[in-house]
């Protein structure tokens, strides 16, 4: 009988309302699960801050300097040529060119494509591998203040003859994640 | 009580926000927290919290829940790199017989599929390629280098462009008369004489191999979800992820498991171009009426029969229609291809945009876009076309067009003759125009570039830096500053609003799995670039759409405009705003607009064009004004189809939103594009290409479900 009564007033209820109760269920339950969440996997934000404080203080300079790099980097404009000694693109000074040199990582395609371009054994090795290279590297000569940038071009299968290409890296492209190589100069 | 009753929808939708804003307003951001920073680290850190599942160990830096859920399921790339790996590497090692080293050897078996499967699809591109262009290697397949070397007379020599030239006019004047004809012609010269020749055969090769066997792959599956609803019930999902999917993440596990080349990108190409094939072939068959199948029952038709002379015959215009897509599908990817190999015009346009040679770009730019018009125009030809099965026709009315072919052949051949003679010192120019031999209009377009450069770089400066700092960098920070739990209220909200529970339950789930993997805030940056381009060309498409529909002549004009912009593959689009804005965020985002304001104008014009003349007049005798019109019966009509031009422009906008990756971006682009140049990057790619198309589900599932209620609340479903 109860449920004969609660029924029909269910039936009787109008649309807009049931709809909003539900979403207000909705909007409960979700929070309601969150919170449930937060108790078992939720971090705590004072454990991050106390860990930090025991850091040593050589990490605390360590950090100090790469901020340094970091702001040198970070002033460069994303998505426009970096050049040293050109007339292209923004001009390094020697100090953000040497930042910049220490801290890139990545030789871009474009830079060993343009690298390979005068050495027609690297070209063909190049192409006739699928394009493939093995271990590439971005290091500051301090001696002569210069960039160098180099890579090895992987064998064909079933041979072991590797091409090392190496040259001065004179442009790079800062991304928004990384800074890259984008011209190696070999000739 | 009466309120809610007069106003149900906007009551729930004010509940909604100020839920949504108080959650926003009362949960911080957590101490230390740093903005778009993959969850799970790498690195070891002890203020790291570590969980190991299936042998995968995840380290993330935890916080309050309600701002940002733990990634728990950071560890399915890495398995699924992990099983990549185990199942090319390690898993059922079979014996194998190389000829080449006359020894047996062992290796797993995927392995060895994947191997057979590259080697079949190379072969295939090589000799189509070898016939366009000429080459020694596909008869090398079937004698040796030595055979070859001692009968150099058996090298393929390859097509004078003159005789492909002509071929394609012959067909365009077949398919669809004078114009297609004059338009092949153009494009066939253009192609020759800006020496782009090579690389074009190069493209149409792998077209050539990855779009008949799309074609097969997906009639097959269309014929089966046609006649067996469980596969149909199972195709469905995968197709909408499938299609959903940005172009970049097929790459990397195609990467993986079949290395790099023109085989990798022709299968990735298959695997992209297949979708469309298998929805037009069911679309087709289901559309046959049954009055014909009972005819063919009736003339004793067994099951095969039935299938191949009654139904696909009849089914012949959507399954054409499936040819074209999957034509424009293979010139859609032949840029994206060439990110892991494929060679041709995308890799040539490739490069030339790695070297920000803008001019260059476009020529190869120009090139593709005409290929993917002329192959559009006369795959759409070919599937309007209507054969006059009961034509008396003599001989020569029959064969012309093969007559004339096979004159051109002669003529081609004699001409690529006298130019062996006539050009002895130089190159064959009536046999191919050389690579970089042709003309070329690269410095025009660089100084154009410069002269923008140096004429509007003030005011392109002033321009970017106004949409950067005031549009895009506090839109950008509203849409990360979102507390997880406030989006899901906000999302599941409003799915349960527009559809129900179910809907709700859908979009939550989606939106769960991206909140569960480690891009969260990446995927907020997506978010946040598509809801830019997409405001913005919906205001632009409604406006020009609106506007256009209100003529006849205009519509026709709109139509044929948006028809010609979708054939360009989405990587064109790229380099006119390269030259105006250079590689910035502002680039990428004016792409995304430009792009996808097209299906927004075409929508609007097609639902306001779709709105029955019976009620314009009936308007008119009311004595309403035009613009009364337009706004009190036209777009309340039209609006449901206008709202589903909105979900393609979602779609289109997130697409080129993770192209504009190759240009910098932070989204979830920049990392499949990072997953591309990585070793292990297989697992990465796809959960990322995941992610991206989930959110474009997500927003699927509720236009869709908003746009079917609203049509049959007006009666037009």
């Amino acid at each position: 009988m109860l449920l004969e009564i609660n029924s029909k007033k269910y039936k009787e209820t109008p649309e807009g309302f049931k709809k909003i109760v539900g979403l207000v269920g909705l909007t409960a339950a979700i929070i309601i699960i969150f919170l449930i969440l937060d108790i078992f996997f939720g971090g705590s934000d004072k454990t991050l801050v106390s860990d930090k404080t025991v850091e040593s203080d050589k990490t605390i300079e360590s950090d100090k300097i790469s901020d340094s790099v970091k702001n040198i980097i970070s002033s460069l404009p994303k998505g426009r040529l970096n050049f040293f000694e050109s007339s292209v693109g923004r001009q390094l000074s020697p100090s953000e060119f040497e930042a910049v040199c220490k801290n890139t990582k990545i030789v871009t395609q474009r830079a060993i494509m343009g690298a390979n371009i005068t050495n027609y054994k690297a070209q063909q090795l190049y192409f006739d591998n699928g394009n493939k290279i093995d271990k590439y590297s971005v290091k500051w000569d301090s001696s002569s203040k210069k960039c160098f940038a180099e890579y090895t071009i992987r064998a064909l299968e079933g041979t072991s003859d590797t091409i090392k290409v190496s040259g001065e890296a004179k442009g790079f492209l800062k991304t928004s994640i990384d800074t890259r190589v984008y011209f190696i100069k070999n000739f | 009580m009466e309120i809610l009753k007069k106003y149900p929808k906007s009551i729930q939708w004010l509940f909604l926000l100020i839920v949504f804003f108080t959650l926003c307003n009362t949960i911080d951001i957590p101490e230390g927290y740093k903005f778009i920073r993959a969850q799970a680290e790498h690195i070891k850190d002890p203020n790291q919290v570590a969980y190991s599942f299936l042998g995968v160990e995840v380290r993330y830096y935890p916080y309050d829940t309600l701002w940002r859920l733990p990634p728990f399921i950071a560890w399915l790339p890495i398995w699924l790199n992990d099983s990549m790996d185990f199942l090319l590497n390690d898993w059922i090692p079979i014996e194998i017989y190389d000829a080449e080293i006359q020894e047996y050897e062992t290796r797993p078996l995927i392995l060895q599929i994947t191997r057979i499967i590259s080697a079949s699809i190379l072969f295939l591109i090589q000799a189509f390629r070898e016939i366009l262009i000429g080459g020694v290697e596909t008869v090398v397949a079937f004698t040796s280098w030595d055979w070859i070397d001692a009968n150099p007379w058996a090298e393929l020599p390859g097509l004078p462009w003159t005789i492909v030239a002509a071929a394609a006019i012959i067909l365009g004047y077949k398919l669809n008369g004078k114009g297609l004809a004059i338009f092949s012609a153009i494009t066939m010269i253009y192609i020759s004489v800006f020496g782009q020749w090579e690389p074009s055969m190069q493209t149409l090769s792998f077209v050539m191999v990855a779009a008949p066997i799309s074609f097969l792959l997906g009639m097959v599956l269309g014929i089966w979800a046609y006649r067996r609803k469980r596969v149909e019930a199972i195709l469905n999902p995968i197709l909408n992820v499938m299609q959903t999917m940005p172009h970049y993440a097929y790459l990397v596990p195609i990467m993986v498991l079949f290395g790099i080349g023109d085989h990798a990108g022709a299968i990735a190409t298959i695997i992209f171009a297949t979708p469309p094939m298998v929805r037009l072939t069911l679309l087709g068959l289901r559309k046959v009426s049954p009055e014909v199948i009972e005819a063919g029952k009736m003339s004793g038709c067994n099951d095969f029969q039935l299938l191949f002379k009654v139904l696909i015959p009849t089914a012949r215009r959507d399954i054409l229609i499936g040819v074209n897509q999957v034509i424009m599908q293979c010139l859609a990817m032949a840029v994206i291809a060439s990110f892991i190999g494929a060679k041709g015009l995308g890799w040539n346009l490739l490069l030339a945009l790695n070297q920000l040679r803008i001019g260059l770009a476009l020529e190869a730019g120009v090139c593709i876009s005409l290929i993917a018009v002329l192959l559009d125009k006369m795959s759409l030809a070919w599937a309007n076309k209507q054969t006059d099965y009961f034509a008396n026709l003599t001989f020569f009315q029959r064969n012309k067009f093969g007559l004339f072919f096979v004159g051109s052949v002669i003529l081609g051949l004699i001409l690529a003759y006298v130019g062996s003679i006539m050009f002895k010192q130089g190159f064959n120019y009536f046999y191919e125009v050389p690579h970089n031999k042709g003309i070329s209009t690269e410095a025009f377009w660089n100084a154009g570039v410069d002269w923008v450069w140096d004429t509007f770089f003030h005011s392109l400066k002033i321009f970017n830096t106004w949409l950067i700092v005031e549009v895009l960098q506090p839109m950008r920070a509203i849409y990360l500053r979102m507390p997880i739990v406030a989006t899901f209220v906000l999302v599941m909200g409003a799915g349960y609003i527009i559809g129900g529970i179910r809907s709700a339950l859908v979009v939550g789930g989606f939106t769960l799995f991206i909140a569960l993997s480690p891009w969260w805030d990446r995927a907020l940056v997506t978010a946040y670039m598509a809801t830019f381009g997409v405001i913005v060309s919906v205001i632009i498409g409604t406006i020009v759409g609106s506007l256009c529909a209100q003529h006849n002549y205009s519509t026709k004009i709109i139509i044929a405009i948006c028809d010609i912009l979708q054939t360009f593959p989405s990587f064109v689009y790229l380099i006119p705003v390269m030259m105006l804005f250079g590689v910035t965020d502002t680039s990428v985002l004016i792409a995304v607009i430009i792009y996808a304001t097209i299906p927004a104008t075409r929508y609007t014009v097609e639902g306001l064009r779709s709105v029955p003349s019976a009620l314009h007049d009936a308007g008119s005798m009311s004595g309403v004004t035009r613009l009364q019109r337009l706004f009190k019966i036209e777009y309340p009509l039209a609006f449901p189809h206008i709202m589903l031009g909105i979900n393609q422009t979602v779609v289109f906008a997130l697409f080129m939103v993770i192209i504009g990756a190759m240009i910098g971006t932070e989204d979830l682009g920049q990392y499949i594009l990072k997953a591309l140049s990585d070793a292990k990057g297989g697992g990465k790619g796809l959960i990322l290409g995941l992610c991206v198309a989930f959110i474009g589900l997500a927003v699927d599932n509720l236009i869709r479900t908003w746009a079917e209620k609203r049509k049959k609340h007006l009666g037009i479903a």
